[in-house]
């Protein structure tokens, strides 16, 4: 599991997941993932294009950034999202608690409005 | 690690990458005899979250967490079935956590179990062990 950071020119930041966000992956990227979504001073884009599959640690780890995001008045946005990864998304409820967007023009629109 | 026609059997402890490694063999077992992707990692999803929460919660300290899955693929169905030593827990009884009204309540364990789920049973034996029978819903199946 590798996460990519990208600091956009507008304070955002653009998290870019990669890999199985499984239980190891989770584990492997939690706390560098934390720390750059409350990092970021606008918004946090969550780029999960490349990510195969979502399990239980992981949803937590989401929800927690995004909770630490919200208390931090930062706008938590995710986009990209696999099928398979989607699914599971509507499955636990997390498309109810998170904006989840079908890709990053869809995010930035949304972060816009 | 064991292998049947029909049958694959593992032998879990506490570790996060023996786990992935689980998963992944289970959803190759269930896609080699024909489940298809969406039953795959719906298997994939619930092995990891009832593998950890018997691992990590149900063990007293100083216990030895083990958990014994069985993936299983009978040309019509597909499932898993896991056992363990640890404290009794009932997922098809236990109380539910309210609704989430904000991202602070998100309930996952038990609420996602019922949603996939096509059947699921529970037995205490007498030899104190949880016994827990998961069906898998059918590839086109819509959750929840």
């Amino acid at each position: 599991m590798e996460l990519l950071v990208v600091d956009g020119a507008d304070a955002s930041k653009r998290l870019v997941l990669a890999g199985r966000l499984d239980a190891a992956g989770t584990e492997t990227v939690e706390v560098a993932f934390a720390a750059q979504a409350r990092a970021a001073r606008g918004h946090a884009l969550v780029d999960m294009t490349a990510v195969s599959f979502v399990g239980s640690l992981g949803i937590r780890m989401l929800i927690s950034a995004a909770r630490a995001a919200d208390r931090a008045g930062i706008r938590f946005v995710i986009f990209g999202a696999q099928p398979a990864v989607a699914e599971v998304f509507r499955t636990t409820a997390v498309d109810e608690l998170i904006a989840i967007l079908p890709d990053e023009a869809a995010a930035r629109a949304q972060l816009r409005a | 690690m064991t292998t049947g026609d029909d049958r694959l059997r593992i032998v879990l402890h506490d570790g996060a990458e023996a786990l992935g490694e689980a998963q992944q063999a289970t959803a190759a077992f269930l896609r080699g005899r024909g489940a298809g992707p969406r039953t795959a990692a719906r298997a994939e999803l619930l092995l990891e979250e009832l593998a950890l929460n018997a691992l990590r919660h149900g063990f007293a300290a100083g216990g030895t967490p083990e958990v014994v899955v069985t993936a299983w693929h009978d040309g019509a169905r597909c499932g898993l079935d896991l056992e363990d030593r640890g404290a009794p827990f009932d997922p098809t009884t236990a109380a539910l956590p309210p609704a989430p009204g904000s991202i602070r309540d998100a309930p996952i364990g038990v609420p996602l179990l019922r949603r996939i789920a096509a059947e699921l049973a529970y037995e205490r034996t007498a030899d104190g062990r949880n016994r827990l029978h998961l069906v898998l819903p059918a590839e086109d199946a819509a959750i929840g």
